[in-house]
């Protein structure tokens, strides 16, 4: 009796089933209606990969506003090629495995034409890979580290940040030069970022101007105390700290610099720093470091852009834009450039007109990202963290010294070469995977 | 395969020979290192007499001590323009010792009957949320803290350097320590609490309300995290996940001292923390593992403890 | 009897009809889940999780062992799996083998050192060598890309060489080879729970001294059964290696192994389909808390997932499926 109901419902079942799955499929694709924009034209669709929470969510969400304003501005304009800018924003605090799946999601289900930003190194080169998988351009705006464009590289990423050998050569040889540091000794944050800071520092100070190297301390990330490193460099009298650690652990270091009246002993430097930092470090601000872009730069497009930040996302009196909404602007305007010279976004023309061709930075001299690797040569700056009672905005924190042009401070073709650069896949290969 | 084990200035696998003959074990540096050693020692002791406690006499694992502690040092950051710094040193514990309070009475209570994986469970996913709840309220990022002016800069005796602030910290964390010990040996309720870890029928029998046994002993462990939050804030800065950097060290301290043991978890403490700072000095990339090679250990050589109650979850 | 009322019996009382139908929504998961908003990525995640879960319910919810560590096989597998096809160019169903293999044999190893303990000793000494496999993977940068990670494992076809080749490099293929396993998985488990070793586990699970004097060598036993819910989280590690490409420290973490006890509770400890609903909710819930659940902009997954879990501890300890069946 249960045998014979059993094989009853078994069939019925089966076709309950069928039918179902048979609707679904037809309702789906009826769904699936297509992206129509305003005048017929589908919109370009931009994926924007940023934390927007977790310790970074600070530059995420300038980094997102930057290129936010970059896509307001061209949308005022009718948009490019007719078509409206969209962006899909999504949120993946410094795991990579979020950052792939969000990437995922703003390619497979999104149908994003591009993808754009990320901060941290271990999620921009996670994401690059997948682009690259994927075929999809990604501009990469945050990460800093050498390895996206050098043993990482893809012919479809393209790399705003500054990479961490030019920052360092920068600094490192403004400080050589006009504070005549020959003795250093380095604290250097135990990731990859750190170790390539240090390298880039000594490379100049030591190979170059004949410079050594007192000492060394490797710190793990999340470091808070660096008496035991600040008072063994003390000991062997430097004439400059270098500092290669980055956030929190940047704050701590320089903090307790101060603190021991280390100051009064020797100079203070360090590759790559920030609002975010000098916000921490507040009272304690020294030092010498690399930046990519400040409020203060004088010429006139980076005067113009200022106001145009300020206008849009000025919170509080204090509040000045920061190098990371500069990096979003300048590579959301220049994708959208390129696209307009290409008279397409399909991703071969689009990026080979993105190749070695010289534009407007906002700095001093034309920047450009470079065929063999996709980084971005720009000008690099060097800034003297400073508080004291003349500080009236965030753009006091830092003080511009000077800046060095772009080609002297990035890896040149050998150098790249010879320190890990991987060759970029061929243009034909660009063609579906 | 090449790369497996470079060389290259410490930064290969596990260990380097050359990183290791590169020790700058100089008298300053032993002094700096036990001295920071002790400090950290001591938080973490902090943290693990009110773990063990609870786990002792109320067999909880109380995984949100960590948020706890975190909620110390947020209490520094709300209240310190109001009251300064010390004064915080007993509003935090009093403030998160009262939440200590409402969080077992109300959540934890009805889970005695069950199986006690349900309050592990219960506490982990309340660390979950009171972590997300400190982003929410007062936001992501990190917030550096300075010591009291007084207390900041170090102490220059000649042969070797202290920081101000870690010999506070090893001095008042003794102050609130002895403070506990009292209550536990010389008062009736500690006698009871005491009592308790050993047995904890006859404690009901005696006629003793066990539930609000329970709710005091969770109130006072809350309350000593909230003082090590607030004591490690200048040391090491204020950031939501801040509980979970500490949160592992002290169970192992719990563990390595013996669970429900006072002494167990004061002497644990103080070896798992100087321990800890001299393998930065040494070694740094196995700061943080040291600790778990030290528990597997201990749990497969004497999982007692060094003073624990034999027998106890074994 | 009515006739739903009669399919409620039967899909209850049934065994061959639940694997059915499990495996005929599994097989037509990928159309169904665009309705949640859901897409093919996401679809395979949920089915890896389903994997790790089923496999450490067999210890948590039939055998009361409690593992904060189980992360440490799942990253271990894909690490070695990811490893060794990146640097000798074998197929990838050898890969697979490979990285499950080295898991496992850590997992005997482990097993054995720690089996003899109970409760929180247990669960102390799983975080302990979770933990140390995490800070390997995240310090031994040269071997295994440390924070930033192991890219590049390559994932084209499966086959045999010499007798087929499978192309699985676009998802949805990709989604239907993981699948499969997930039903051989699915079938594997059940054989075991419904067999006498799954009885004894559950004895052990009731009471431990009382399997002992029945006579069952209970260590044994557990050893076991630490052993195959670790050969799980081996098979699905080596699934994300290969959905990601990539492979990265923090799927180590205890942080990460909390989150499959979370995935076994909702979905209801000790059942059959529990564990499979709730690595499917618990999956979904990340992503779409982060998507769409946002307070001023900001997302606190953290904090919504948190409050589900309180939730379901203080008040349907049973979980989702425990809710509609008792527990076998």
């Amino acid at each position: 009796m249960k045998k014979k109901l059993i094989k009853k419902v078994s069939r019925r079942d089966f076709l309950k089933v069928v039918g179902a799955t048979g609707a679904a499929m037809t309702l789906e694709q009826f769904l699936k209606a297509p992206y129509v924009g305003a005048a017929g034209k589908p919109p370009i669709l931009l994926g924007n990969i940023e934390p927007l929470s977790g310790p970074y969510a600070d530059s995420g969400r300038d980094e997102f506003q930057g290129a936010k304003l970059a896509n307001d501005e061209y949308n005022q304009k009718g948009g490019v090629l007719g078509r409206e800018i969209k962006m899909i924003s999504e949120d993946a605090p410094s795991n990579p495995g979020i950052g792939v799946q969000k990437a995922k999601k703003l390619v497979e289900r999104d149908k994003v034409d591009f993808l754009t930003g990320t901060l941290t190194s271990s999620v921009t080169i996670a994401v690059a890979d997948y682009a690259w998988s994927q075929r999809k351009l990604f501009v990469a705006f945050g990460s800093h580290s050498d390895d996206t464009t050098m043993s990482k590289s893809h012919r479809t990423t393209f790399r705003t940040t500054i990479q961490n050998w030019a920052l360092s050569t920068a600094c490192a040889s403004w400080i050589a030069k006009n504070w005549n540091v020959r003795k250093v000794y380095n604290i250097t944050a135990d990731y990859t970022w750190g170790h390539t800071a240090r390298e880039s520092m000594n490379r100049v100070i030591v190979k170059k101007f004949g410079g050594v190297e007192l000492g060394n301390d490797f710190t793990p990330l999340g470091t808070t105390d660096f008496s035991a490193q600040l008072l063994k460099a003390r000991g062997l009298k430097p004439d400059c700290l270098i500092v290669n650690c980055y956030g929190a652990d940047q704050i701590n270091c320089v903090k307790q610099f101060k603190e021991f009246g280390l100051e009064k002993e020797m100079k203070l430097a360090g590759p790559l720093s920030g609002t975010p930092m000098m916000k921490g470090i507040g009272t304690a601000a020294a030092g010498a470091w690399g930046l990519s872009w400040h409020g203060t730069i004088d010429t006139p497009g980076s005067k113009k852009l200022y106001a145009a930040l300020m206008k849009a996302y000025q919170t509080y009196k204090e509040w000045r834009p920061s190098y990371r909404h500069y990096l979003g602007y300048i590579s959301h305007t220049q994708l959208f450039e390129a696209i307009k010279r290409a008279k397409t976004t399909d991703i071969i023309p689009v990026v080979q007109t993105l190749e070695d061709y010289r534009f407007d930075g906002l700095k001093w001299n034309r920047s450009y990202w470079r065929a063999f690797d996709h980084q971005n040569v720009q000008d690099v700056l060097v800034g003297l963290a400073k508080r004291d009672e003349n500080w009236k905005s965030e753009d006091d924190y830092f003080q511009i010294l000077g800046h060095m042009k772009g080609d002297d401070a990035f890896p040149n073709y050998e150098e790249w070469k010879t320190n890990g650069g991987r060759e970029l896949e061929p243009y034909d290969m660009l063609k579906k995977a | 395969m090449e790369g497996i084990c470079s060389f290259d200035d410490g930064t290969g696998p596990f260990f380097s020979w050359r990183s290791v003959m590169h020790l700058n074990l100089t008298f300053p540096v032993i002094i700096t290192q036990l001295v920071n050693g002790f400090a950290l020692g001591m938080l973490f002791t902090l943290m693990a007499v009110g773990l063990t406690i609870i786990l002792g006499l109320m067999r909880v694992i109380n995984f949100a001590h960590g948020v706890l502690y975190a909620l110390g040092a947020y209490t520094l950051i709300t209240l310190q323009k109001i009251f300064g710094f010390w004064p915080i040193l007993a509003i935090a514990p009093a403030c998160v010792g009262i939440l200590g309070l409402a969080i077992e009475a109300s959540m934890i209570r009805p889970l005695y009957k069950r199986d006690p994986l349900y309050t592990l469970l219960l506490t982990f996913g309340l660390a979950l949320v009171i972590e997300d709840v400190i982003r929410l309220i007062w936001g992501d990022v990190p917030y550096p803290m300075a010591a009291p002016q007084v207390l900041s800069g170090v102490v220059n005796i000649g042969v070797a350097y202290f920081s101000k602030y870690r010999i506070f910290v090893i001095l008042f964390t003794t102050v609130v320590l002895f403070g506990v010990w009292l209550l536990l040996e010389k008062t009736q309720l500690g006698k009871t609490i005491l009592a308790g870890t050993f047995d904890r029928e006859m404690v009901v029998i005696l006629g003793i309300k066990i539930d609000l046994l329970f709710t005091l002993v969770f109130g006072i462990g809350a309350g000593l995290a909230a003082v090590a939050g607030v004591l490690a804030s200048p040391i090491r800065g204020i950031f939501p996940p801040m509980g979970i950097d500490i949160i592992m060290p002290s169970f192992v301290v719990v563990i390595i001292g013996g669970m429900g043991s006072f002494w167990g978890a004061v002497i644990g403490g103080l070896l798992v923390g100087i321990v800890k700072s001299f393998t930065v000095e040494i070694y740094s990339p196995m700061a943080d593992v040291i600790v778990y090679f030290l528990l597997a250990i201990v749990l497969l050589i004497r999982p007692r403890g060094i003073s624990g109650i034999e027998g106890l979850l074994e | 009897m009515s006739a739903p009322r009669v399919w409620f019996e039967t899909i209850k009382t049934n065994a061959y009809f639940q694997l059915t139908i499990l495996s005929i929504i599994v097989l037509l998961w990928p159309y169904i889940i665009p309705f949640i908003g859901g897409y093919d990525g996401l679809a395979i995640e949920m089915v890896i999780f389903a994997i790790f879960a089923m496999g450490f319910n067999i210890l948590l919810g039939y055998t009361g062992i409690l593992s904060f560590g189980h992360a440490a096989f799942f990253g271990l597998a894909g690490y070695s799996m990811g490893l060794i096809l990146i640097h000798l160019k074998i197929p990838i169903l050898l890969g697979m083998l490979f990285g499950i293999a080295l898991a496992t044999v850590t997992a005997i190893l482990i097993g054995f050192l720690i089996i003899r303990k109970t409760g929180i000793y247990f669960a102390m000494l799983t975080i302990a060598f979770g933990q140390m496999f995490f800070f390997i993977a995240s310090r031994w940068k040269d071997f295994t890309g440390g924070e930033d990670g192991l890219t590049g494992i390559p994932r084209n076809v499966i086959g045999i060489p010499g007798l087929f080749s499978i192309s699985i490099f676009e998802s949805r293929r990709f989604y239907y080879f993981i699948a499969v396993v997930f039903i051989i998985a699915a079938i594997v488990k059940y054989k075991l729970i419904h067999s006498h070793f799954g009885q004894v586990l559950k004895t052990i699970r009731e009471n431990e001294t009382r399997a002992q004097m029945v006579g069952y060598n209970v260590q044994r036993y557990k050893l076991l059964s630490f052993i195959i819910s670790s050969i799980y989280a081996a098979v699905a590690g080596t699934l994300y290696g290969l959905f990601l490409n990539y492979m990265f420290p923090q799927t180590l973490d205890w942080i990460r192994s909390g989150d499959v006890v979370i995935m076994t509770l909702v979905g209801g400890m000790g059942t059959f389909f529990g564990p499979i609903i709730g690595a499917g909710v618990i999956v979904a819930l990340r992503v779409l808390i982060s998507i769409y659940a946002k307070i001023k902009g900001m997302v606190y997954w953290q904090f919504f997932m948190g409050i589900i879990f309180l939730a379901f501890v203080l008040f349907f300890p049973k979980g989702i499926w425990g809710f509609f069946q008792k527990r076998e």
